[in-house]
């Protein structure tokens, strides 16, 4: 037997002090109430006659005592949290960790869900263990919803706050030394499980569609604006999937486009679909099928701006990309001037200026592509030219707005000037591996971007980021709120000190941190963060796969169970107490019919 | 001394002191009186006594009731010669009358410290009856005489005649308190070597004598005096009311027993009560003792008027 509260020898003391204390009480010999009586006389004879009149009788005190030292021993047992392995089974520690990614959220046939029947396995478990058992529950957001426990009601009611949310689901942070680890899951989830750990599935097939991705865009064909959205089918069989988009979310307004497909078992299908008119504001894509039973990944949403149109100035001796690309812009005038015809007083939105600066910064935003130094951008063009050995792209901010979407690998730039510019004045966007800048943006009105190479010393023109790129600052000067694209969980926006709403104006809590605000989306949804007069707009969808919940990625089909307590299944010191508390009843009943005493 | 204690205020101090609160305002009014003067004390036997008095004697005297014829003898009184008589056998007889005396009655009142128990206190309730009884015997011309005893003999009230001594009786009663131990024997002992008449011994006691009641009415019987006893009982005697684990205290010697009031146990002590009472009962029926056994909770009238008579101790 070992003890959880004391040690071996403190219980020892306890129960050796326990015991003198009641023998001492009981044999010192308290005063009785005194009452006089006419004689003893006939008194003693009674006594005399009783005295001898059974062996039980000589034996109720002795009784009494004994009764006495085994409630006060069993109090003092219990109070050391005994454990016996005989009694109550070896005492395990165990961690479970219940799977609360999204596809736990799927419904299963008999109307519960994946998540309901982890929480019933999990409490099973518990149920089953032996009473001096000690659990540890833990889910895969990263929450340790208990500390090692044996209280069952403290297990359960972590098992209560367990939700499926649609964060990436990893396995906690945990130690995991001597301790039985089991994983409550569908399988689904891609968990880095410790080598010890067992798997408890709960999977069981599901039909599901869900859209994979969503995004509207502006500029397609025709001028006019698109939704592009992938709808997947994550069932074994065939799927008639309808689709529904509502142009204009925020509002009453009945402006749907819907559409239906049908999707083959395990596969997904892309989907154009072109919007007339000029649609703005949230915009939200819907899809349905028979039989889903997931509904959190059969929506997304996205934001476009309002359409506005920009005036261009191209300041170029002539490059075919710039112009080629500016004109194909619907919402670009674009107006070309040569360099030497630049007066700065033309009547445009912002200037893009192509190995040419104007000695004065412009009262507009300006992109400039290699452009001389010049003192406005704080920089200088004695450098000589990078060689082509030291352009290689290795860091750029995707968090900036020119860069949103757009990948600079292995982009190939043969020259750039080595320009430096004042890091109070201007921001590093793009950099070498030696830290020289390659895309400079300033963010202080009015606005400028320098790309300090040249299009035709490098492939950039040629890669499909560059049209995205030229869209980003266009919209970035232009000072539209272009939205970010962000997936559910944990959102931070670089905005300082912003307050953050649904779409429907629910306030959501957010944090400060580091002159950006984070924020919770546990679902997906349109956001907007807002900073004085900044503002951003968020998209938050579900990231792509991770709603295929027939796509067990583990084989999670243990049948786990943890061998009950060999009697009890409680801890033994409840047992104890509750023997005290039965043989003190026994004690009172018999003392008051003087059978104790 | 608790030994030597009670009977009188004025005594060592006796922490079980109790004074009997014995007046005539308190105890008789003045029906009860008249219907005490209606009462005799019986006597089974015919005592020798020393004053003419109610009470038909052994010796032949001048009283009113006819007794016997004797033959003349010189010198007797010829207005006693049954003429009559001598008509009829030619004879000289003379007539003999019983002679009326009084009645020795010796009231022997129990004041050890047992007789405090009781609501009211055994010893009032002793006092009461002696008082009564005394009342009977003074308004009759007996001789009266009330003696205290514990373990020893007490001062004793002697011989009274006469109603107007009744007060003396109520005084010397109300100056009577409990304390000491019982020793009948011891006492009795005593009282025999005094040579008393013999007469009527009242003995009015809860006979819980540590020495046994036998000796102590043995040494009045074997006196050749009439033996009424009468035992008072108390309901906590009886039936006592105690619960829970108790020090008993022996109020005559304070000796001290610890005990558990168990309904068995009292049941038992209830049972030893009974048999003790039995025993005093058997006793006084084997050797022709009056015996009456009241309770201090019966009005003492009661006992006087109906009791007493009922177990023909009073006419």
């Amino acid at each position: 037997m070992t003890f959880l509260a004391l040690t071996a020898t403190q219980v020892a003391w306890l129960c050796g002090l326990t015991l003198a204390a009641v023998i001492a009480l009981f044999f010192l010999k308290l005063r009785h109430p005194r009452v006089a009586v006419a004689s003893l006389l006939l008194w003693e004879r009674v006594l005399v006659d009783n005295q001898h009149r059974s062996l039980l009788e000589r034996l109720r005190r002795l009784l009494s005592l004994l009764l006495a030292i085994t409630i006060a021993l069993l109090i003092a047992l219990a109070l050391g949290r005994p454990e016996a392995g005989a009694i109550t089974g070896e005492p395990r520690e165990v961690v479970i960790v219940v799977d609360t990614s999204i596809t736990m959220a799927a419904a299963t046939a008999d109307g519960q869900t994946r998540s309901d029947h982890a929480r019933e396995a999990a409490l099973r478990l518990v149920g089953d263990a032996g009473g001096a058992d000690r659990f540890l529950v833990a889910d895969t957001s990263g929450h340790v919803a208990t500390a090692m426990t044996a209280d069952r009601t403290q297990i359960e009611a972590a098992l209560d706050r367990m939700t499926p949310t649609a964060a990436r689901p990893t396995f906690p942070q945990l130690d995991l030394t001597d301790r039985e680890v089991i994983v409550i899951s569908d399988g689904v989830a891609r968990l880095a499980l410790p080598r010890t750990a067992r798997a408890l599935s709960v999977f069981e097939p599901a039909d599901n569609v869900a859209i994979a991705d969503f995004e509207v865009v502006t500029g397609g064909d025709g001028g006019g604006s698109e939704v592009r959205l992938v709808v997947a089918n994550h069932s074994t069989d065939a799927k008639e999937v309808e689709i529904a988009i509502d142009l204009d979310a925020g509002s009453d307004a009945d402006s749907r486009v819907t559409e239906v497909v049908t999707v083959a078992g395990r596969d997904a299908v892309a989907r154009t679909i072109a919007i007339e008119g000029s649609p703005s504001g949230a915009i939200l894509a819907r899809v349905a099928a028979d039989g889903d039973a997931l509904a959190v990944d059969d929506e997304a949403v996205d934001y476009l701006p309002p359409p506005r149109g920009l005036r261009v100035a191209l300041v170029s001796s002539g490059n075919d990309f710039l112009e080629t690309l500016l004109a194909l812009d619907a919402r670009v005038d674009l107006t070309v001037v040569p360099p030497d015809r630049y007066g700065g007083d033309e009547a445009v939105d912002l200037y893009v200026f192509d190995e040419f600066a104007p000695l004065v910064q412009p009262s507009q935003p300006a992109l400039l592509f290699r452009p001389p130094g010049r003192a406005w951008l704080a920089g200088s063009d004695a450098v000589a030219p990078l060689r082509a050995s030291e352009t290689g792209v290795t860091d750029w901010d995707e968090a900036h707005p020119i860069l949103e979407f757009v990948s600079m690998r292995d982009v190939q730039i043969v020259g750039a000037r080595h320009l430096e510019f004042a890091t109070d004045a201007a921001t590093r966007v793009v950099a070498t591996a030696g830290g020289t800048p390659l895309v400079v943006a300033r963010s202080a009105t009015p606005r400028w971007v320098s790309v300090n190479f040249a299009l035709d010393d490098s492939d950039f023109a040629m890669r499909p980021s560059f049209p995205m790129f030229m869209q980003n600052v266009l919209t970035w000067f232009a000072g539209e709120a272009r939205p970010l694209r962000r997936s559910v969980g944990t959102i931070e926006v670089a905005l300082a000190d912003a307050t953050v709403a649904t779409i429907d104006g629910a306030d959501v809590p957010a944090r400060s941190r580091l002159g950006a605000t984070l924020f919770e989306a546990p679902t997906p949804g349109l956001y907007v963060a807002s900073s004085g007069a900044a503002g951003a707009y968020v998209a938050v969808n579900l990231p792509a796969g991770l709603s295929d919940v027939n796509g067990v990625t583990q084989t999670g089909r243990d049948r786990v169970e943890l061998p009950p307590g060999r009697w009890l299944s409680s801890e033994l010191w409840t047992y104890l107490l509750a023997l005290a508390l039965a043989l003190a009843a026994l004690e009172w009943w018999t003392y008051h019919r003087r059978i104790t005493v | 001394m608790a030994g030597r204690g009670g009977f009188a205020r004025g005594r060592p101090a006796d922490t079980h002191r109790e004074f009997v609160m014995v007046t005539e305002e308190t105890l008789f009014d003045g029906e009860f009186l008249k219907k005490l003067e209606y009462l005799h004390i019986v006597s089974k036997r015919a005592f020798a006594g020393q004053y003419r008095a109610e009470r038909r004697a052994r010796k032949r005297g001048s009283g009113l009731e006819f007794a016997d014829h004797r033959a003349y003898a010189a010198g007797d009184d010829f207005r006693r010669v049954d003429w009559r008589a001598y008509q009829r056998l030619e004879k000289l007889l003379l007539r003999l009358f019983e002679e009326e005396e009084d009645l020795p009655t010796y009231l022997f009142v129990d004041c050890s410290r047992s007789m405090a128990d009781g609501h009211p206190t055994k010893l009032t309730y002793a006092c009461q009856v002696a008082a009564a009884l005394c009342y009977i015997g003074l308004a009759h011309l007996d001789r009266v005489t009330l003696t205290p005893y514990t373990d020893h003999l007490g001062r004793e009230l002697a011989s009274q005649r006469g109603k107007g001594q009744i007060f003396k009786v109520f005084k010397f009663l109300g100056q009577l308190a409990s304390g000491g131990t019982t020793n009948a024997k011891e006492s009795f002992e005593r009282f025999c070597r005094s040579k008393r008449p013999r007469g009527v011994a009242v003995v009015v006691s809860d006979f819980l004598d540590p020495h046994g009641f036998e000796d102590g009415l043995n040494m009045l019987r074997f006196s050749h005096h009439d033996i009424f006893a009468i035992h008072v009982v108390s309901q906590a005697d009886a039936d006592p009311e105690l619960r829970g684990d108790l020090q008993l205290v022996d109020a005559e010697t304070g000796s001290t027993h610890d005990i558990a009031a168990t309904p068995s146990l009292l049941g038992a002590y209830k049972k030893v009560y009974a048999e003790f009472c039995d025993e005093l009962e058997r006793f006084c029926a084997r050797y022709q003792l009056g015996y009456v056994r009241t309770q201090t909770e019966v009005p003492f009238e009661d006992v006087i008027l109906q009791v007493f008579r009922q177990n023909r101790f009073l006419t």
